[in-house]
């Protein structure tokens, strides 16, 4: 229990606090207050919290595969709102802008906090269960401590991370993550929907769980972190590249109005 | 309450919209329904054995209060299974071979394989 | 803005939490597996004994612990098992570990053969009991690690913000600072690395004080040896009118010239001596009502002159300030609204206060600003139309320059807007006070 506490919740909160810590650079490089995030976690709580009281009738709908399509509708409405952030930023046209301003962090967070619902519903879910059991409450909330510690440390060290890097190397390096961050999203969605029969199965392209299992906790963690999937299916690894290239083709096409904005930021 | 009618009718849409993608033949037929059920968190068959290249639909019935969580890294299948409900969870077409599954939430007891065989 | 305590706190933290766990965590896996391999010999010893302690005969039921199940096999028959035991066989007849579920519980199963006696063990441990058995001793050098990281936390805070203490100290130091006060700083000694940062700081103030010394000196020289010359030019001219026809346009030349030079001179100074220092250092509360008064009587020459319609309006209205300062202000204004203003002109001064703060208002009917000369004519020798007016209007640029700086000095704001007449502008001064 010990161990699969901490696998399980270090993973679902490194998938948030990489996403936090991501929009939360952009957010300092725009100079905009970092209150936003706040509220996102707070907003993103109290949903995940209503949607984990109400999951067993959630995936009673569509034939009981409710679950799946709320958790792809979720994870395909953050990828499009993943799609506007990096328009947002990318274009900077709203540096001096307050609208712009207001726009990106309601953007960021809802983002976040639909990130937060998922993931704190699955959390809320486990907590219940394994906190009825006497003989498990000690190792579960050891290791769910442990597991937010170790999501939350990456997170931190990943944010200052991309502080210490320079204009351009942090502008590339940050969009790259995003874009991955976003193909697993897709990729998890196709997943569900594969899982609800609302897709064709795909053939499986390769399996690379000898060379790294998604057992493993590097594997769970690179689940979190880029979506690592040991056999991923064709079309998983098609929305994933689909994905992931538009967020850079989105990010990319501005790069020297980027240029402009960093110097005067930094000037 | 949810109207289920109008829940089906999205269904039918996006059926319709995305109909290319979608198997029309399981929504004629349908494929086998192999039942599992959680007691005490364990699998009750912990071995199930199915036919191979052909798409299962597994009912899935926790009979425990508490949640699980139906994962399976081979499969590539994950869902919460809230107490004393039954979800639905579709997998295949596999290939012949062994595909180990566990109770995400009580891995330790929670143990069962799917065998796929010709 | 980074602060550096907060990027030390929480990466240090992080980096400690995410190693400390890290190591936890694979202590714990190795703890758990060393276990494990402990309870499976401890099975094969169980095993080996009840091989040697069996029974011949029929089936029979064996007192047990609830948590160990067993049976004996000969020659593919049941004869000894503990009552928790199925009839059926508990595990494959192979020798090794596996494991299987029954009575509703996953267990740990030995399959093991005694050539001497042919018979098989079979033997079943409760998987659930032999972890948590383990987990419970593993977990307990893990608590430790856990409990100890919110006192690390504590420790790293009040270290780091001791150590950064005379970087704050020295911010300190300098936020503190009055502006006319130039001494060395000193907390800067404290730290290696701040003794680069202070002795720079102390070299500038060094520098600064220097040159304003040098510029109090200039000061008072010039005033001293600019003023005397043209006071003796001054009377020399006098002297000159009285020998000299009057209408001597040379003469009127002249005379317009040494007033002019005069006129510069004194704002010169004037511009000089109000350093912020002296400026602030005699601030009192001082009525802009009465001292609009008397700077309307003392020019009123100059509007009887160009039979200008002067008109004050407003009640007392005190401020903070400078009174030499304040004065200068008044008379730049009211003079340039003068000047600039034609012949039976208007002016209209207005004192009052809006929102609880002191304004003060003076309109012309002159030709006014254009909007986009109002930040320039506050520039040191800007002046606004300067081909056309400066033959016909006397001045030198330098009265708003003045006006602007006694403003900012007494914490107010100056703004230039289309006058309440039909032509001419308004300067409003407000202050914060």
């Amino acid at each position: 229990m010990f161990l699969n506490s901490i696998a399980l919740i270090s993973q679902e909160v490194l998938e948030a606090s990489i996403l936090i810590s991501i929009l939360m650079a952009l957010a300092k490089q725009l100079q905009l207050s970092q209150r936003w995030v706040l509220i996102a976690l707070v907003m993103g709580s109290i949903f995940a919290f209503i949607y984990g009281q109400n999951m067993g009738d959630v995936s009673e709908w569509f034939d009981y595969v409710g679950q799946e399509i709320v958790n792809a509708s979720i994870q395909l409405l953050i990828v499009i709102l993943m799609f506007l952030a990096t328009f947002l930023y990318s274009h900077s046209i709203f540096s001096s802008n307050k609208q712009g301003q207001i726009i990106f962090l309601a953007n960021a967070i809802a983002i976040v906090a639909l990130a937060i619902v998922r993931e704190g519903a699955e959390i809320y879910n486990y907590l219940i269960g394994a906190l009825v059991q006497p003989d498990y409450v000690l190792t579960v909330t050891a290791g769910s401590l442990i597991g937010t510690g170790i999501g939350i440390s990456i997170g931190v060290l990943f944010y200052y991370a991309m502080g210490a890097l320079t204009g351009k190397k942090r502008h590339i390096i940050g969009l790259v993550l995003f874009s991955l961050i976003a193909g697993s999203m897709t990729s998890q969605a196709i997943l569900l929907l594969n899982q609800a029969d609302w897709l064709i199965s795909t053939p499986v392209l390769w399996d690379s769980s000898h060379l790294l299992s998604e057992h493993s906790l590097t594997g769970r963690l690179l689940y979190g972190l880029i979506g690592y999937e040991a056999t991923p299916s064709a079309l998983e690894f098609a929305g994933y590249l689909g994905t992931a290239l538009i967020i850079l083709f989105i990010g990319m096409k501005k790069m020297p109005k980027i240029k402009c904005l960093e110097q005067t930021i930094n000037a | 309450m949810i109207n289920y009618m109008k829940i089906l009718s999205w269904k039918n849409f996006l059926y319709l919209s995305i109909g290319f993608l979608t198997y029309s033949s399981n929504v004629i037929a349908g494929p086998p329904i192999i039942e599992i059920e959680i007691k005490d968190h364990l699998f009750f068959p912990s071995t199930v054995e199915i036919p191979a290249n052909k798409k299962i639909k597994l009912l899935v019935k926790n009979l425990d209060p508490t949640p699980e969580e139906f994962e399976s890294y081979d499969l590539n299948r994950e869902k919460v299974i809230a107490g004393n409900r039954k979800v639905i969870i579709f997998i295949g077409p596999l290939a012949p071979g062994e595909y180990p599954f566990f109770g995400e939430f009580y891995p330790k007891t929670a143990q069962g394989k799917i065998v796929a065989i010709e | 803005m980074t602060s550096i305590r907060t990027f030390l706190i929480l990466s240090v933290v992080a980096v400690l939490v995410l190693f400390n766990f890290i190591a936890a965590i694979q202590g714990y896996s190795s703890g758990m597996e060393k276990a494990g391999l402990l309870f499976d010999e401890k099975m094969l010893n169980t095993a080996k004994l009840i091989a040697n302690l069996h029974v011949e005969g029929n089936a029979s039921n064996i007192e047990h612990t609830s948590t160990i199940a067993f049976q004996l096999w000969k020659n593919s028959k049941l004869i000894a098992a503990s009552s928790n035991a199925p009839k059926n066989p508990l595990t494959d007849f192979q020798p090794g570990y596996d494991y299987t579920n029954f009575d509703g519980y996953r267990w740990r199963s030995l399959g093991y053969y005694d050539r001497k006696r042919d018979v098989w063990i079979l033997l079943t441990e409760r998987d659930d009991t032999r972890f948590l058995l383990a987990e419970n001793v593993i977990l307990e050098s893990v608590y430790p690690i856990l409990l100890g990281i919110p006192i690390i936390c504590l420790a790293i805070w009040l270290i780091i913000g001791y150590g950064l203490r005379p970087l704050s100290q020295l911010a300190n130091e300098l936020r503190n600072k009055k502006t006319s006060d130039l001494t060395p700083i000193t907390t800067g000694d404290s730290a290696k690395e701040l003794e680069q940062v202070s002795s720079s700081i102390n070299s500038l103030l060094e520098r600064l004080n220097q040159t304003l010394e040098r510029e109090k000196l200039f000061t008072a020289d010039a005033a001293h040896e600019l003023r005397t010359p043209i006071s003796a030019l001054k009377i020399q001219l006098h002297n000159i009118k009285q020998e000299m026809p009057s209408n001597s346009d040379a003469l009127k030349q002249l005379n317009d010239g040494v007033n002019r030079m005069h006129h510069i001179i004194e704002q010169l100074l004037l511009l000089y001596r109000t350093t912020p220092e002296e400026l602030v250092r005699d601030f009192s509360k001082i009525d802009l009502y009465t001292l609009a008064q008397n700077n309307i009587a003392e020019q009123y020459s100059l509007f009887e002159e160009k039979q200008q319609n002067i008109e004050l309006d407003g009640v007392a209205t005190e401020v903070n300030g400078n009174i030499f300062g304040l004065t200068a202000l008044l008379q730049n204004l009211i003079n340039n609204a003068s000047k600039y203003t034609p012949i039976g002109g208007h002016i209209k001064i207005t004192l009052g206060k809006n929102k609880d703060k002191p304004f003060l208002r003076v309109e012309d009917t002159g030709s006014g600003i254009p909007a986009e000369a109002h930040n320039r004519v506050f520039e040191r020798f800007y002046r606004h139309n300067n081909q056309q007016t400066a033959s016909e209007i006397p001045g030198c640029g330098l009265g708003l320059t003045i006006v602007k700086h006694i403003v900012e000095l007494h914490n107010a704001s100056i703004k230039i807007e289309p006058s309440g007449f039909a032509s001419g502008c308004a300067f409003i001064v407000e202050f914060n006070q």
